[in-house]
């Protein structure tokens, strides 16, 4: 008995630690994501998340409409999702890639923060995927995607297609 | 904060501990730990067990000077009284064992912290080119001073041979992008990586190897 006792409080205090450790670890992972602001150069007027007529605006000019019936949305590169100012919008951009950033609209239950390449980043219905190459005053101008990094945001390899 | 409540509350609580002239000792946060971790031998037999008795932790005063070995009346058990004499050794033990697992927790980054250059530069280079090529901070200052879309030849007037190369990527339609990158002097396991496109200069990226 008189040796149990300070076992069980070692083991116990042991396992509160862990569990602790445990506790703290998960709470830096899943620490809140930043939100990046996307200021698009072209100043067009209906963008995602724009209202016309009272129906909201899914995807504008330059952005490549894909049918993914619910499919996976995977990570072209090791890079991170964050969400941005407009609700309906991600943002994905991978140091792999410097002066660029991909907006991803209409992504659901996405993994937001540090993503791997490869790694599922969400699922969509119907994705709205524009390609943005950075601007010396800081704004995001949009440009037309190379179908290999199309492909590689669906999960395909160019040697599948 | 100001020290001045802390240490006033502690003096109080373990002013028996320790001898009047430790008072003015700066450290003396610290000494009422170091006390409790390693229980006198024999407790003499004129130190004031004090008032703060009662509401002191019970692995502190579970120990003999609370019911003096001379007293007839009140048997103590051998038994209990080596347990309870072995007791503060057994959370010793355990505050050793967990800041052992905590230094291990923490621990192993600053250990492999030179392996993760090399590692690295597995996770960022396709082909080496300058295995000597690092990034300065003055260099880099002058780097980020450089706007997107600016030539080449201005980002290449301040840093010469990259470290590395990354394999080409095509990431606008029918635009190939070269990739470079350099290791930080200051920073080895974090990466500047630059992207260009032709002869113009897309933009930079950090990278950190973790």
């Amino acid at each position: 008995m008189r040796s149990r006792l300070p076992a069980t409080a070692l083991l116990f205090k042991t396992v509160s630690l862990l569990g602790l450790l445990g506790l703290g670890a998960c709470g830096l992972s899943q620490a809140q994501v930043p939100t990046r602001n996307i200021p698009v150069q072209q100043g067009w007027t209906l963008q995602p998340g724009s209202a016309i007529g009272g129906f909201e605006v899914m995807g504008g000019l330059g952005d490549i409409s894909i049918d993914l019936g619910g499919g996976q949305i995977k990570a072209p590169f090791d890079g991170q999702l964050q969400p941005s100012d407009r609700d309906e919008c991600l943002a994905f951009t991978s140091p792999e890639v410097p002066g660029y950033l991909f907006r991803l609209c209409g992504v659901t239950k996405p993994r937001l923060g540090d993503v791997k390449a490869g790694q599922v980043m969400g699922r969509s219905e119907v994705l709205q995927f524009a390609a943005m190459r950075r601007q010396p005053d800081g704004t995001w101008a949009i440009v037309e995607p190379a179908t290999e990094i199309l492909e590689k945001t669906l999960g395909q390899s160019s040697e599948d297609s | 904060m100001t020290h001045s409540h802390p240490q006033s509350d502690s003096h109080d609580q373990y002013s028996h501990y320790y001898p009047r002239e430790n008072a003015t000792n700066a450290y003396q946060d610290f000494a009422p730990r170091r006390r409790v971790a390693q229980p006198p031998a024999r407790p003499s037999p004129g130190a004031p067990y004090p008032a703060a008795a009662g509401r002191a932790p019970r692995s502190l005063h579970s120990y003999p000077a609370a019911s003096p070995p001379s007293q007839p009346g009140r048997r103590q058990p051998r038994v209990t009284r080596r347990a309870n004499r072995r007791s503060p050794r057994k959370f010793l033990l355990a505050g050793g064992s967990m800041l052992a697992l905590a230094a291990l927790v923490v621990g192993p980054k600053p250990i492999v912290d030179r392996a993760d250059q090399r590692t690295g530069e597995k996770a960022v280079c396709q082909e080496t080119v300058q295995e000597k090529s690092v990034l300065s901070r003055a260099e880099l200052s002058e780097l980020l001073a450089i706007d997107e879309r600016a030539p080449k030849a201005d980002v290449q007037a301040v840093i010469a041979e990259p470290y590395c190369t990354l394999s080409p990527v095509e990431v606008r339609e029918g635009v190939m992008a070269q990739r470079e990158a350099y290791p930080l002097e200051f920073n080895p396991e974090t990466w500047f990586v630059v992207l260009y496109e032709g002869e113009e200069y897309a933009g930079f990226d950090f990278r950190f190897s973790r």
